[in-house]
């Protein structure tokens, strides 16, 4: 699992992914967490199957008992199949994620950790200094689904919005933003069901100070590329199998 | 409460003792890029220096000796940790097979129950079995490293004797041979955090045997 530094002044945001030693067939992805003080929040930890390589990941940059919040955007097995495991390795941490996936999540096995609904409005969640926003992201994929903003870094941690699909190993920053469109035109075509939510996320997203935007697959956007994914999601139609089977 | 009841699950300990095999690798690293910061003003002092150049050849191969070891080790650890989440699982199963069993009365339905619970028991031992190698061949490399670490105490002793020689070079080496003896330090430090959690993972291994 490679560890990348994204943002180290005060607090720290760290990225994991491109797990060589993951098994074959499961969707790479990537993890996030960001390190204040003693606190730390880990961000859609990971399925069940890339769960040791993650945790010794993590022990990389933290203490075990400085994670002590965990955040899962949304239901989804890649995201947060791991709850089982997470629960006995941090009793004590409190799980903040969407109110409307409660009773489904817990089907991951949750005896000890807190889990803390999100309402469909969003709320935000202080470190020791820092104060990050769970912005809503619904319908981007899932019923049920929020962003992580970070205004003092200027990072947003946007879920499967951004999200690619490539080869194994793929660098970790969107590099050549033109070509990588046809990485990420699929994804957000067939998993994304609404242009109604797309075009009310993309606004409210527009008023953010974005520096960074990091999706949970693919690649990172920096700079202006944010703006170019921004302009491309708005314009592009998603939620195309209808359209296919209406004909 | 016993000490075993409040023991972190045997993933966590293992992803704890990569944890401290990921920070020695990072001050052998340090270690390195003193040996050559060693080297290059060694270089400079020529002769008042002639005595320091074979120690930053040791530093250098100690510190390299080091992250290859730390590395394998690593490796190993993350071992450990993935076969003791697949034992968990295989232990979970086992367990949910069994309340299934209980609530069967059909011989059938009961023998099919049974070969996936023995299914589940074999998964454990090969698990168990390979955890004990890996515990053993993590052992060994360990003491490779702790080897290289004691040598290394004498090699900052020698640094000293050596930088006094050094004439107005004496300052930069006894400044390096500081640096050394602080990852020598950190690394003792290190060893001892990997012993403690190898000795927990090896007494779970023993428990569950």
């Amino acid at each position: 699992m490679k560890t990348s530094n994204l943002y180290n002044k005060g607090h720290r945001w760290v990225a994991f992914g491109r797990d060589d030693k993951k098994p074959s067939g499961i969707i790479d992805t990537n993890q996030y967490i960001v390190i204040d003080g003693d606190r730390a929040l880990l961000m859609d930890p990971g399925g069940i199957e890339i769960f040791a390589p993650m945790l010794a990941a993590v022990l990389q940059v933290c203490r075990i008992d400085s994670v002590t919040d965990l955040f899962a955007s949304h239901q989804d097995p890649d995201i947060i199949s791991s709850l089982g495991l997470w629960d006995q390795t941090l009793p004590n941490a409190r799980l903040h994620a969407p109110w409307l996936w409660e009773s489904f999540l817990r089907h991951f096995g949750l005896n000890s950790i807190k889990y803390l609904g999100i309402p469909d409005e969003g709320s935000t969640l202080m470190l020791e200094t820092v104060e990050l926003q769970f912005i809503p992201a619904h319908y981007l994929h899932a019923s049920g689904n929020y962003h992580v903003y970070d205004p003092e870094a200027r990072i947003l941690m946007s879920g499967d919005v951004g999200a690619a699909l490539e080869e194994e190993g793929a660098p970790l920053y969107v590099e050549n933003f033109d070509e990588h469109v046809d990485n990420m035109k699929l994804f957000h075509q067939r998993w994304m069901p609404s242009n109604r939510a797309k075009n009310n996320w993309v606004r409210r997203v527009r008023e953010l100070d974005i520096d960074m935007m990091a999706p949970q697959h693919g690649r990172i956007f920096r700079g202006d590329d944010v703006k170019r994914f921004l302009d491309w999601f708005e314009a592009l139609e998603v939620g195309t199998a209808i359209e296919k089977e209406v004909g | 409460m016993s000490n075993q009841e409040i023991q972190p699950p045997a993933f966590v300990t293992a992803a704890m003792l990569a944890g401290h095999l990921y920070s020695m690798m990072e001050t052998a690293k340090l270690m390195l890029l003193s040996a050559c910061n060693a080297k290059s003003v060694a270089a400079r002092a020529g002769d008042k220096a002639l005595g320091f150049r074979p120690i930053t050849d040791f530093i250098a191969d100690m510190a390299n000796d080091t992250i290859h070891y730390a590395t394998k080790i690593n490796q190993l650890a993350l071992v450990v940790s993935s076969a003791s989440v697949t034992s968990m699982r295989a232990n979970d199963g086992a367990r949910r097979f069994l309340e299934v069993k209980e609530q069967l009365s059909n011989e059938q339905q009961i023998h099919i129950i049974d070969r996936l619970i023995t299914k589940s028991d074999d998964v454990q031992i090969v698990v168990q079995q390979q955890t004990k190698d890996t515990m053993s061949q993590l052992c060994l490399q360990l003491d490779e490293i702790h080897q290289r670490v004691r040598s290394s105490i004498v090699i900052v002793s020698t640094s000293r004797s050596e930088a006094s020689r050094a004439g107005e070079f004496q300052q930069y080496l006894n400044s390096i041979a500081d640096n050394v003896e602080l990852a020598v330090s950190e690394l003792q430090r290190e060893i001892t955090e990997c012993r403690k959690l190898i000795e927990l993972l090896s007494f779970n291994a023993v428990m569950k045997l």
